[in-house]
């Protein structure tokens, strides 16, 4: 075996001029449309009767190790989408890099998993690399019932060219030790005001009566959570208004919101070290029972804390306020989506079949197995359980948007997305790309983020954050936000 | 005499008093590591600096044994170091002996043009390309070929051979000694500090093999461990998840499993120094022929 | 054959230059030989891919390919020079090299001096292997490490001041910190594993030097200076000029965790700078730009070094 790969290779290396004029030249083209010819050979029965269809996929994983292509769920994935799975995993945190050596490789999967509105895809789209899906969807009902704000904000010029991964839209929350409350005889707050003194009874009240002064109020990492600006009323990012756009931080509200903050960590309220906290630190504040109050994707979060929680032998409660003054920010409602390139999927019947993938995986039929599996898999004792994360990467079933258990728990944090979806403020700029935000908006982020963290540190003052606000404006800002303006019109 | 041998005392106390503090502060992380890994999750969340593990626990062995994703791996990343390393050692000889003899021709450009190469790279899609003409994808060549000679590692070991006594080369030629048995006879054997230290640190460049792993090979089942290693250990590091995404909870392995994961994938590469070491001594074979 | 060719071209005068140039290639044909495999590795693996930088004068996208791109001239070096943050990625990267050069690069040998004082065996070999484990810790893990020592708010560093009646003391959101911190953590993570290198230069040192001083009533700080120092000295040399070819390419990863709101000043560098604006955002060709910059500089630093070694009587590398 290795022998006759070594050959193969000494053969090859002699071909170096080949490989001079495809990389120098960049005949990407012509090279693709053969290795492209051999992808095809795969949906080559592309739909037709007599066995399952077989689909190549790039997807990424969170967990530790990918899902194996006999393990529970790639078995379950078949079984209900009757298709043949060809899966590429990708550890997330280098998906990046292995998907832009596979784009300028020009042997692309089927399938992709990419952010549609992303520069590169979008260059891609510009240049017709991907199916325009519209023409199709029509065909595929269950295509057709995605939530239409999170569709409109994956389109590129209100078109389609992705099947999205849903996401619940209002996430962020404010999640509380239900226990602590209740020993400080206290009620779940409604308001800023009621939040502020919850956190100072947190912090001073020693609400877990051990005695000692050992608590604090709000944990925070990685700087703080946007969504305490929603209390005040500051846009989610942008705003339009009289067709203008404005960004958060020239607003009041806003204002207001990181002068509440500020007052948190000037009293000690929340953890100091949070402009720089990793995340894996500050939440051990929580299930060791140091620290009462988080804002965060209340969804995602609470199972986790319950899970460490119980790993520590604490009983805890958490649970979870209605959206503070009744207001909230909605996402975007997806994360990313399967885009289908042209070189790889060659005909309509072979996006059809993979279409009609989507499509048997948003089926009623489907929805209710895919809940069975949930409902099993949550039956199962943890060590053999498999990671739901895992199934939400190459899921479109609305069935991980929000818990399916009837727990109490469950129930609750429902009701709570519910009622954060009810009041979500989005945001404008989702759906448009600004060529100045694309070449600098790095910079131009990294600059009010600074900004805001060193105001609430205390290192510059009001005027200080104005300046920084002014900036921003000058590198760039004013002008992002003339080109959403421009977008918008259209 | 007598003070010259107080002084040498005591720059010897000093000498060693200094180098074991130093020593204790690298080493002090890694047994915290070690404990870490063998103590009860609760524990290590509530101790800073666990030095020794009161609550023994081996849950998290069991843990990562659990599936054969470990072993697996770990088998992989032990084949590619030591079949890249030894292809390294041998490409990397090759070159540097010719480049080490006085008579050779346009040494200095090629030099100038190794050094270039330290300095300009295509970056990761022309490398991806080439790897791809060749064919190597998803064979283990793809990690061991493009990173045959490490231009460092070859101009170290070119100042090394240059330093072997002149008259070596001589007195070989008029034994009628080619260059080939120069080469393996003579300089390599004389050369064991140098090949020693080559050794470890290609060595240690393939145990440490990531990106190229991912990018070359799709076939998981050929990923080698630091893959598994980086995965678990950035998991938790919000800073490197995808902006705005609060995706892989579920995911987020106790701080136990962690330090198991950092203990098993770090322990065989530590152990290959030890192993080497004695070979660095036997420069006072060189120093002989040198007198 | 090479051996009739030889003599022909003896026989003209007017080829006596090339003739010799073929007497030497004969002659020392195996040399030759046994330098063509390693010539094919460069071509094939650093010096075609090479001509991926040529990106950075062109608008790249993975779509149109190198071929089907738009050339665009200097126009991303153009924009590098022209950015407000130029100045400053400039002086933070060259400050932090400067670090790297004048602490990190000496501290592998003097700890290797160190050493090779050291008279019991035992005693030498466990503290080498001790003071290189460090290397094998991702910045991940000794960032986070550090974090909850030093920094940690209940941590030991942190209790300990308070144990003095002292306030809080931060030393990862102090910009007056960052450079002391940054060079500390690359002194105690590296410099162990720099001294293998040392180790194995200083093995060549033949014993009989030391004898003979010994005998001369040399001290044991005179023999370091007149026989250890000069017996590792080409290898100093090679191993900074070397040093010097990457001096602006620092860790991202660990600058990157060390990073913050309030060192950004003093901390950001061109490597965290072109993840922020190039990667992230798909700039294939702007961070290749960037790339190329600092290669530029590298090029010249190492073209400097190695003719003024030269200068001073030692080989240099080329």
């Amino acid at each position: 075996m290795e022998k006759q790969g070594e050959m193969v290779i000494w053969k090859r290396i002699l071909g170096v001029g080949l490989a001079l004029a495809l990389v120098l030249s960049g005949c990407s083209g012509g090279g693709n449309e053969g290795n492209a010819g051999s992808n095809a050979g795969n949906t080559g029965s592309g739909g037709q009767a007599g066995g399952p269809v077989t689909i190549t996929m790039m997807n990424t994983y969170h967990s530790e190790t990918a899902p194996k292509d006999d393990g529970a769920i790639m078995q379950a994935m078949e079984d209900i989408t009757q298709v043949e799975l060809d899966m590429t995993w990708v550890p997330n945190n280098v998906y990046g890099e292995k998907l832009s050596v596979t784009l300028a490789s020009g042997e692309l999967p089927q399938v992709i998993l990419a952010d549609p509105l992303s520069p590169s895809i979008v260059t891609g789209i510009e240049s017709g690399m991907f199916w325009e899906l519209d023409p199709y969807l029509s065909e595929f009902p269950n295509l057709q019932t995605f939530n239409p704000i999170a569709v409109e904000n994956s389109q590129y010029k209100g078109k389609t060219y992705g099947i999205i991964r849903p996401r619940a839209v209002a996430r962020g929350g404010v999640v509380i030790r239900g226990d602590w409350m209740e020993n400080l005889d206290m009620e779940l707050p409604t308001t800023d005001e009621e939040v502020y003194d919850l956190m100072v009874a947190f912090a001073t009240q020693d609400p877990d009566g051990n005695g000692q002064d050992d608590t604090y109020g709000l944990m925070s990492y990685d700087g703080f959570s946007r969504d305490i600006m929603a209390w005040f009323g500051a846009p989610n990012i942008w705003k339009v208004e009289d067709g203008r756009f404005i960004r958060d931080v020239e607003t009041p509200e806003y204002m207001d919101g990181l002068r509440f903050v500020k007052r948190l960590y000037d009293e000690g309220l929340i953890n100091p070290n949070f402009a720089i906290e990793d995340r894996n630190v500050s939440r051990k504040g929580l299930y060791t029972g140091k620290v009462g109050i988080t804002v965060e994707a209340f969804d995602a979060v609470v199972p986790f804390y319950y899970s460490k929680a119980s790993e520590f032998g604490g009983s805890f409660d958490f649970t979870v306020a209605a959206p503070i003054n009744g207001r909230s920010y909605g996402g975007q409602g997806y994360l990313s989506a399967f885009l289908m390139p042209k070189s790889a999927v060659k005909t309509e019947e072979d996006l059809r079949a993979i279409l009609r993938f989507f499509d048997a995986q948003r089926s009623s039929e489907g929805t209710e197995q895919f809940k069975q599996l949930l409902l099993d898999n949550a039956a199962k004792p943890e060590a053999e359980q498999f990671n739901i994360d895992d199934l939400r990467q190459f899921l479109v079933n609305d069935v991980l948007v929000y818990p399916i258990g009837d727990s109490e728990t469950d129930r609750m944090i429902r009701d709570r997305m519910e009622a954060n979806n009810a009041v979500a403020v989005g945001n404008p700029a989702f759906k448009y790309i600004s060529p100045t935000y694309v070449e600098r908006g790095g910079e131009l982020d990294t600059i009010l983020d600074d900004a805001a963290i060193q105001f609430v540190l205390g290192q510059i003052d009001e005027d200080g954050f104005q300046a920084a606000v002014q900036a921003w404006k000058k590198a760039g800002g004013s002008q992002v936000a003339e080109e959403l303006a421009a977008l918008h019109e259209e | 005499m007598i003070r010259s041998s107080l002084w040498s005392r005591a720059f010897d106390g000093v000498n060693v008093a200094l180098l074991l503090m130093f020593s204790l502060g690298t080493v002090l992380p890694f047994i915290h590591v070690i404990a870490s890994s063998f103590a009860s999750e609760r524990l290590v969340a509530e101790t800073d600096f666990l030095l020794f593990p009161t609550e023994f626990s081996l849950k998290a062995y069991q843990y990562i044994f659990s599936s054969d994703a470990l072993p697996r791996s770990m088998g992989v990343s032990v084949f590619v170091t030591v079949a890249g390393t030894a292809l390294n050692l041998f490409m990397t000889s090759l070159m540097a002996y010719s480049l080490s003899r006085r008579t050779i021709r346009f040494r200095a450009p090629i030099m100038f043009l190794v050094v270039f190469t330290m300095i300009f790279q295509g970056g990761l899609i022309p490398d991806y390309l080439v790897v791809k003409e060749l064919g190597l994808l998803d064979s283990y060549w793809a990690l061991m070929l493009p990173r045959a000679i490490l231009p460092f590692y070859l101009i170290i070991l070119i100042n090394f051979f240059k330093q072997l006594p002149d008259g070596l080369e001589e007195s070989a030629r008029i034994d009628g000694c080619g260059d080939l048995r120069l080469l393996f006879r003579i300089v390599l054997p004389l050369s064991l500090p140098a090949l020693a230290t080559l050794t470890l640190f290609y060595a240690v460049m393939h145990w440490n093999t990531y990106m190229h792993a991912i990018l070359y090979i799709n076939d998981m089942d050929k990923w080698p461990i630091q893959v598994l290693l980086r995965q678990i250990v950035l998991i938790s590091q919000a800073g490197f998840v995808e902006q705005g995404s609060v995706e892989g909870e579920a995911s987020i392995p106790p701080d136990t499993v962690r330090m198991a994961v950092i203990t098993v994938a770090t322990f065989p590469i530590l152990l290959v120094y030890p192993f080497l070491q004695k070979y660095f001594a036997s420069g006072i074979l060189l120093g002989s022929v040198k007198g | 054959m090479s051996h009739s060719t030889i003599s022909t071209r003896h026989e003209r005068p007017v080829r006596k230059r090339r003739s010799a140039l073929w007497r030497d290639l004969s002659r020392d044909r195996w040399i030759y030989i046994l330098l063509l495999p390693g010539i094919a590795y460069f071509i094939l693996f650093k010096y075609i891919p090479m001509g991926g930088v040529l990106i950075a004068f062109q608008d790249y996208n993975a779509f149109s390919g190198f071929g089907g791109s738009e050339w665009v001239g200097f126009k991303h070096f153009e924009r590098l020079f022209a950015e407000p943050s130029f100045y400053r990625l400039l002086r933070n990267t060259l400050m932090l090299s400067l670090y790297n050069l004048v602490l990190g690069f000496p501290a592998p040998i003097i700890l290797a001096l160190m050493l090779n004082e050291l008279r019991m065996k035992w005693l030498k070999r466990s503290i080498q292997t001790m003071i290189y484990v460090p290397h094998f810790m991702s910045w991940v893990v000794v960032v986070t490490m550090f974090f909850v020592l030093f920094e940690s708010y209940d941590g030991l560093f942190q209790s300990w001041i308070a144990s003095l009646g002292l306030d809080k003391f931060t030393i990862m959101m102090n910009a007056d910190w960052f450079r002391p911190m940054y060079i500390l953590q690359v002194l105690w993570r590296d410099s162990g594993w720099g001294t293998v290198i040392y180790l194995a230069a200083l093995a060549g040192i033949s014993p009989e030097l030391y004898e003979a001083s010994r005998m001369d009533g040399a001290s044991r700080l005179r023999q370091i200076w007149h026989i250890t120092l000069p017996g590792i000295r080409s290898t100093i040399v090679i191993l900074f000029i070397l040093k010097l070819s990457d001096v602006l390419d620092l860790s991202f990863e660990h600058i990157f965790l060390l990073l913050n709101a309030v060192n950004r000043d003093v901390a950001d560098v061109f490597d965290t700078y072109v993840y922020r604006v190039g990667l992230l955002q798909g700039q294939m060709s702007y961070s290749t730009a960037v790339g190329l910059f600092k290669g530029l500089v590298g090029l010249v630093l190492v073209s400097f070094a190695n003719w003024f070694s030269k200068k001073f009587g030692e080989e240099g590398i080329f």
